[in-house]
């Protein structure tokens, strides 16, 4: 007979054991919880004689809460980090808080003792079963798993004006959905994204911008800013001068850009036309650029510059394969209708965002 | 009073230095360069041959009209060549626009001759305008020449002998030239005015030229020169003072070095229907005019 046989003895109380008091239970006697734990014991007919101490409240589950809490406290900032929710936004736990606080009392006013007193032995009985180390220990492992497993990209302009599109898609795998990003430097946040341990590689492409890869790293996630971390795709504007856009007025005449591949040169556009051409994103012309343009036409607006100007500063967008990066060098050459070449002109890009390059006329030096 | 001259011509006294036989009227080649380099790098090797070839084509048949006393041929080769070139007027300017225009030349074997700026094609506004395909381009160069404004041709036709032959010609009060050409040969007016330049064999030779009108045909039977019936005679006229050597020199000495077109007129009339020599007057062709 254990020590608390003997106990149970000496006082007149029956021994229930320490696994649940209704085991050995004479079949008239009821067993009534108490709020310390103590489980009194009585006949049906009798006043309560004995009690009985309930000694599963004896294992603690503060260490369990406590895991609980913590996990619960790393889930709401990972949530926060890669989900852009946190229950600090949605309110949850404020209106929590407001529960435990307020709750006992309203339950003071709107219950009898009896009642209060087996709600809350059902509240321990629930976290009782919730606490239980098992189903801590698994839902530790759940969110390690997630966590470990799932990721976000998140992608914000670079200045609060740019707004757009982003696509992010995994290494090798086609294009996926874009998503909308800007202005007011509103991000596009990608979340769930599958990921491992030592990382994934993702690629993303934003139009205006050179695509880039980068790998995604569970926890930390990827964080993008346009411009910073992903460099913008020079555009260019071939502007052929007076001479040259008087060729192109000619049915025939036509313009050639190509990318220098060391001594080669690889035809990647052409148009035709008396104006200027654009290659990469669209770009609404500078005013201080129209500006030096009319200064080089002499700075004074006539028949013949205006009819210049307007012809460059609506330019014709031409299709180009893919955007740009810094260092590519293209040349631009215009052909008459006759298949002469009457301009000529190279550029090697960097990062500006928009090129201008005049197209001189003589092109019979070599490009 | 011309009628009153020719009607002494019967009893003139011929002092022929060179007998004026018939003889062809001299050819001139005629050659267009588009010269401009936004005209000439606008269309194609082929295609700025066949514009040369056309604008060619078309000022030897304008040419051949206005000027009947050369033939103008733009197919062939000819000692002397009226080269037209089309050229930005102001050939040394670094502007980027420019007036472009045609400059003429007269190029021998010898001498390529000095461009001179004839007349204008586009002004420097339109210099950037648009040119077109190359037949439209052609006919448009080729409207150009429709206008009259040959005297710059004119001029440097004047540096043409017509002929190195002519029959000076003389009575008490006139002298003259018979040429070796009917009016019908040059479809010419008899107000066109001549130019004889002669060699004067007094001692040293001495260059001359007399000037001289054409004012009719020849018509005297009587003499050695009957032959010569119906040829254009130009009658001097300069100062009888100066003339005075022609009198005074024997005929063996006067040679003529050739003679020159200075102002032509032309007569469509003499040119389609050939006046038949007239022995009692002279009478001022109808029709024609400054060319």
């Amino acid at each position: 007979m254990n020590r608390a046989a003997l106990l149970a003895r000496r006082t007149g109380q029956t021994y229930c054991g320490n696994r649940g008091s209704t085991l050995a239970r004479p079949p008239n006697e009821i067993s009534l919880p108490t709020a310390q734990g103590i489980v009194v014991t009585q006949n049906a007919g009798d006043a309560p004689t004995r009690a009985v101490r309930d000694t599963s409240a004896d294992a603690s589950v503060v260490p369990q809460a406590l895991s609980l809490a913590i996990l619960a406290v790393i889930a709401d900032l990972w949530l926060e980090q890669h989900a852009g929710v946190s229950s600090s936004h949605t309110g949850s736990l404020a209106t929590i808080i407001t529960a435990i606080g307020l709750g006992p009392a309203v339950l003071e006013q709107l219950l009898k003792k009896r009642e209060r007193s087996e709600i809350v032995v059902w509240i321990r009985k629930m976290l009782r079963a919730v606490l239980k180390t098992e189903i801590v220990a698994a839902l530790w492992a759940i969110g390690l798993v997630v966590m470990l497993t799932r990721s976000s990209v998140e992608v914000v302009g670079g200045s609060p004006e740019d707004s757009g599109t982003v696509a992010v898609t995994p290494a090798a795998a086609s294009a996926g959905t874009p998503i909308s990003f800007g202005p007011k430097l509103e991000p596009a946040r990608f979340t769930w994204m599958a990921t491992n341990p030592f990382g994934r590689r993702y690629t993303v492409d934003v139009p205006g911008y050179v695509s880039a890869s980068f790998v995604l790293f569970p926890i930390a996630g990827l964080r993008i800013t346009l411009g910073k971390d992903l460099q913008p795709s020079p555009s260019v504007l071939f502007r052929p001068d007076p001479v040259v856009l008087s060729y192109l007025k000619s049915g025939g005449s036509r313009i050639r850009i190509s990318v220098r591949h060391g001594a080669g040169l690889d035809s990647i556009a052409g148009g035709r036309g008396a104006q200027s051409f654009l290659l990469g994103n669209a770009h609404v012309i500078p005013s201080e650029m129209l500006q030096d343009w009319l200064l080089e036409l002499g700075g004074v607006i006539n028949e013949g510059s205006a009819e210049t100007l307007l012809a460059w500063k609506h330019p014709l967008n031409l299709r180009i394969p893919s955007p740009f990066v810094p260092g590519t060098s293209l040349v631009a050459e215009v052909f008459s209708q006759g298949g002469n070449r009457v301009g000529l002109a190279d550029v090697v890009l960097h990062t500006e965002r928009l090129v201008d390059v005049e197209i001189p006329g003589g092109g019979e030096r070599q490009p | 009073m011309k009628s009153s001259w020719w009607t002494r011509a019967s009893g003139a006294l011929v002092l022929a230095a060179t007998t004026a036989a018939a003889q062809t009227r001299p050819l001139i080649a005629v050659k267009f360069v588009l010269q401009e380099a936004l005209y000439r790098n606008e269309y194609s090797p082929q295609d700025v041959l066949k514009i040369e070839r056309g604008v060619a084509d078309t000022l030897a048949q304008l040419l051949s009209r206005r000027f009947g006393f050369v033939q103008f041929d733009s197919s062939g080769t000819a000692p002397q060549t009226l080269v037209v070139t089309l050229n930005r007027k102001d050939l040394g300017s670094g502007a980027q626009r420019h007036e472009t225009g045609f400059y003429v030349r007269l190029a021998t074997a010898a001498a390529m001759g000095q461009d001179r700026y004839w007349r204008m094609f586009r002004p420097i506004e339109e210099y950037l305008a648009a040119r077109g395909t190359s037949a439209a381009f052609m006919k448009e160069v080729q409207a150009r020449f429709e206008v009259d404004e040959l005297e710059s041709i004119q001029d440097l036709l004047r540096s043409i002998p017509i002929s190195t032959q002519a029959t000076l010609w003389q009575d008490a009060t006139d002298i003259g030239w018979i040429l070796p050409f009917r009016r019908a040969d040059l479809c010419m007016d008899f107000e066109t005015t001549l130019r004889i330049a002669n060699t004067i064999r007094v001692g040293v030779d001495k260059r001359k030229d007399f000037r001289a009108k054409a004012t009719g045909d020849f018509s005297d039977t009587s003499s050695a020169l009957g032959t010569l019936r119906g040829n254009v005679v130009g009658m001097a006229t300069d100062p009888t003072a100066d003339l005075a050597i022609l009198r005074t020199t024997p005929a063996n000495a006067i040679i003529v070095n050739g003679v020159f077109i200075e102002h032509y007129h032309r007569s469509d009339t003499a040119c389609a229907a050939p006046a038949a020599p007239q022995a009692t007057s002279f009478p001022v062709a109808p029709g024609g005019g400054p060319p």
